[in-house]
C-alpha cells in the first residue's frame, strides 16, 4: 500500500528524465552550430572581453606568430639608393681634342713660318 | 504528486541540459587550427653556414683575388641621405658603414670602397668585378680576430634600381657587402654600382 505511490512516482521521474536525456541529443546538435559561432568569435575577437579564457589564448598564438615579423632592422639607418663611389679621372677625352688642336694650330704656323723663310731666302 | 517526487523531477530536468552542455564544450576547442601555424615560423629560418661572431669594428680588409689590402675606416650617412663614401685622396681605403652590423655579426656588414679617385687613379676597389664565386675576403677586427667571408654572388646594378633590399634587408646569417661603382661613366660619375656578397665561412673567426 505505502509502495504504490512511491513506484508510480519513480515511474514518473524515470519518465522524466528519459524524454529529457532524449532531448539532450537535440540541444547537443543545436550546440554544433556552435563551433560556427566560436569562429566568428575568433575572427572578432577584437572584443575578447565577453569570453576572457577563450578569447586570449587564442590571440596569443597568433600574436607570436605575427611578431617575427616586426623584428627591427640589423642596418640601423638604410641608407637611400646606391653608393657614389667612383670619381672619374679628369676628362681625358676634352682634354686629348684640346691638345690635338693645339698641335695642328702649331704644325701649321710652323709650316707658314718655314714657307715664309724659304721665299725670302730665295727672293721670290 | 508529494514535494519530495516534484524535487526529484525538477533536478532531474535541470541535470539533463548540464550533461548536454559538457558534451557541446569538447567541440569547441577543437578551433586550435591556428596553433598549427606556429611550426611554419620555426620552418623559416635555413641552415646557418657559421656561427656569428661578437661585435667588433673593422680596421683592415684583405681580397688575396685581386690584391686588395687596406684599412678600413668608419662611414656613416651623407647629408643627401646616400651612402658616405670615403674621402678622395691618393691613399684610397674602404669604408664600413657604421650603422650595419659589424663584420661576422648576424645580418648585413657592408664595406665600401671607390673604383677610381680622380688624379690619384684607381681605387681599391678597382677590380671588384673580378671576384668569383668562392672568393675569399677577411676583415680584420678591432679585437685582434679575422672575420672570413665567400664571395656567394656578384653584381652589376644599374644605381637608379640599386636593390637597397637586398643589400640592406635583414638576413639570418652573418654576411658581408663589398659595394663600388662600375659600368660606364655617365656625366660626372658611373652609372652603376658593382655590389659583391659574401657569407661567413665555417671558419668564421681566424
Amino acid at each position: 500500500m505505502r509502495l504504490k505511490p512511491r513506484t508510480g512516482l519513480a515511474a514518473l521521474v524515470v519518465a522524466g528524465t528519459a524524454l529529457l536525456a532524449g532531448a539532450a541529443p537535440a540541444l547537443a546538435d543545436g550546440g554544433t552550430p556552435t563551433p560556427g559561432a566560436t569562429i566568428a568569435d575568433q575572427s572578432a575577437t577584437p572584443a575578447p572581453t565577453e569570453a576572457g579564457g577563450d578569447a586570449s589564448p587564442v590571440p596569443a598564438p597568433a600574436d607570436a606568430t605575427t611578431a617575427p615579423s616586426a623584428v627591427p632592422s640589423q642596418v640601423g639607418v638604410v641608407p637611400r639608393g646606391g653608393a657614389d663611389t667612383g670619381v672619374e679621372e679628369p676628362s681625358e677625352g676634352h682634354g686629348g681634342l684640346i691638345g690635338g688642336s693645339a698641335a695642328a694650330v702649331f704644325a701649321a704656323a710652323g709650316t707658314g713660318f718655314y714657307v715664309v723663310r724659304r721665299r725670302r731666302a730665295t727672293g721670290a | 504528486m508529494s514535494p519530495l517526487s516534484r524535487r526529484a523531477l525538477i533536478l532531474s530536468a535541470l541535470a539533463a541540459p548540464l550533461v548536454a552542455g559538457c558534451a557541446g564544450d569538447p567541440a569547441d576547442p577543437a578551433a586550435p587550427g591556428d596553433v598549427a601555424r606556429t611550426p611554419d615560423t620555426s620552418a623559416a629560418p635555413s641552415v646557418r653556414a657559421a656561427r656569428p661572431l661578437a661585435r667588433s669594428v673593422p680596421v683592415g680588409l684583405r681580397i688575396p683575388a685581386i690584391g686588395v689590402d687596406t684599412p678600413v675606416m668608419r662611414l656613416g650617412l651623407a647629408a643627401d641621405g646616400t651612402v658616405g663614401v670615403p674621402p678622395v685622396e691618393e691613399h684610397d681605403r674602404a669604408g664600413w658603414y657604421e650603422n650595419s652590423p659589424t663584420p661576422g655579426q648576424t645580418g648585413p656588414s657592408v664595406i665600401l670602397a671607390h673604383v677610381t679617385v680622380g688624379t690619384y687613379g684607381d681605387g681599391v676597389f678597382r677590380h671588384l668585378d673580378r671576384l668569383r664565386r668562392g672568393d675569399r675576403i677577411r676583415a680584420r677586427l678591432e679585437n685582434g680576430t679575422t672575420a672570413e667571408f665567400a664571395v656567394t654572388e656578384v653584381t652589376t646594378v644599374d644605381k637608379a634600381e640599386f636593390p637597397t633590399e637586398k643589400v640592406y634587408g635583414n638576413v639570418d646569417r652573418p654576411e658581408l657587402r663589398l659595394i663600388t661603382c662600375g659600368g660606364p661613366r655617365a656625366g660626372d660619375g658611373y652609372r652603376d654600382n658593382v655590389i659583391v656578397f659574401a657569407a661567413l665561412t665555417p671558419a668564421g673567426e681566424r
